[in-house]
Formats: C-alpha cells, structure tokens, sequence
C-alpha cells in the first residue's frame, strides 16, 4: 500500500511554485485513487502541472475538473497513483 | 457310666468343633465384611473428590477461556486502537485531535475516523505512524490546507476478529 506521505510528497513534488495544493483527498481501493483540488496563480503553471503529471509514471488516468479562472485558477483534478518510480 | 462319659465327651467335642471353627469362621466372615465396607466408602469418597476436582478443573477451564476471550476480543481491540491513535497524535505532535474508534465485523476488529492539524511534517509523521507501527490499514485520508497548516482527515481499520 502506498503510504500517505509518500503520495503527498510525489504530488506535491511536480508542482511547480506558482501551484498550491488546497486539499487531496486518497481513497484506497484496487486503485489508490486522488482527488486534488489545486490552485494556481497563472494559467501557465497549471498546464505545467498537468503536464507533468502526464509526463509521469507515478500517476495515471488524469482527469482534470471544473476549472475557475479569476486572477487565480482554482481547479480540480483527479487521478491514480501508481507509486512507480519515474 | 461309660456311655455318660462318652456322651459328655461328645458334647465337649462339639462345643470344641463349635468354639474352634464356626465361630472362628463367622469372626473372618464379619471381618471380610467390615473390610468390604471399609473398602466401599473409600471408593466412594474418592470417587466423590474425584468428580469434585473435575468440576474445579472444569471451571478453571472455562474461566480462563473467558479471560482469554476477554483479553482478545473486540471491545479490548476498540480500546488497544484508541490508545494507539492517542499515542500517534501525541507522538506526531498534531493538535486538534479528534478521534472516534468503533467496533468492526470480522474481517475487521476496529475502525478508527481521525481528524486532526498540524504542520506538513507533523500531518506526514501522523499519516506514516498510524499504518506503519500501529497496525491501521487507512480506507481513506483528506488534506485539507488551513491556517498555519494541514488538516488531515483519515480512516482506516484495525485487521482482526476472525482472523
């Protein structure tokens, strides 16, 4: 099973600075499944983060949700965490 | 006057043959039968501690499988989870702390919901003690980001009860 911190950490690992998590959510089933509500401060930063996360081999099945853009983008995304190395 | 003599030795023989062997022989018939008696009521006082010691062992069977069950059963699982998220929160330095731990269905002893704050590495050390040195296998978990922090809410289960 993958541990807690170590997913918190991976995630929170691709973020680049202008990207702040606002909440994570980990359900453990077949899958351990993320919900990620996430803010960032320009549109640039967030599609550098989905970029990484596509990019990388620890997540999987991406599925970004309702974006809010004002000034700041506020977004919800959810995935699965494979925890394999990059 | 020889035949009277003859008749008293008779009858001095008779009283002999009766002194000497009926009533010996009725002395070892009552002493056969006192030793059979004697021999009854020892059977039957040690057949009657026997039965005693049995229900003894019975009961001091039963209390210890009682103890046993007491000792390994759920209601003590809930207690030994409560104790051990107590002891996680403490350890980790979290605050806030709210915790409710009830009793599972086999497979699962007990079933722990934890809220609590703190800082990254305080929610982490939180989140890695409870399924690492505490037995918890987590169903879900939520970080929240808050003033100053992280919340972290969790739930997991304790394995156990039928296992």
């Amino acid at each position: 099973m993958a541990p807690l911190p170590r997913v918190l950490a991976d995630l929170t690992g691709l973020m680049p600075d202008d990207v702040r998590l606002r909440s994570l959510s980990v359900a453990y089933g077949d899958d351990v499944t993320l919900d990620a509500s996430v803010e960032a401060r320009s549109p640039e930063a967030w599609d550098a983060f989905l970029d990484r996360l596509a990019a990388s081999r620890q997540f999987r099945a991406l599925s970004p949700g309702p974006e809010r853009r004002e000034g700041e983008i506020r977004a919800t995304l959810r995935m699965v965490y494979t925890g394999e190395a990059s | 006057m020889r035949i009277r003599l003859l008749a008293l030795g008779l009858l001095l023989a008779a009283a002999a043959l009766h002194l000497g062997v009926t009533l010996t022989a009725r002395e070892t018939e009552a002493s056969a039968q006192d030793a059979y008696r004697r021999a009854r009521d020892a059977r039957r006082e040690v057949t009657q501690r026997l039965a005693a010691a049995e229900r003894r062992a019975t009961a001091r069977q039963r209390l210890r499988a009682v103890l046993a069950s007491a000792q390994k059963g759920p209601g003590d699982e809930v207690a030994r989870l409560r104790r051990d998220a107590i002891a996680a929160a403490r350890n980790a330095g979290v605050t806030a702390v709210r915790l409710e731990v009830t009793r599972g269905r086999a497979p699962v002893a007990a079933a722990l919901s934890l809220s609590a704050e703190g800082s990254l590495p305080e929610v982490s050390a939180l989140a890695a003690d409870l399924p690492t040195l505490r037995a918890v296998v987590v169903e879900s978990a939520r970080f929240d980001a808050v003033q100053g922090g992280l919340s972290l809410e969790l739930r997991g289960v304790r394995p156990g009860g039928g296992l």
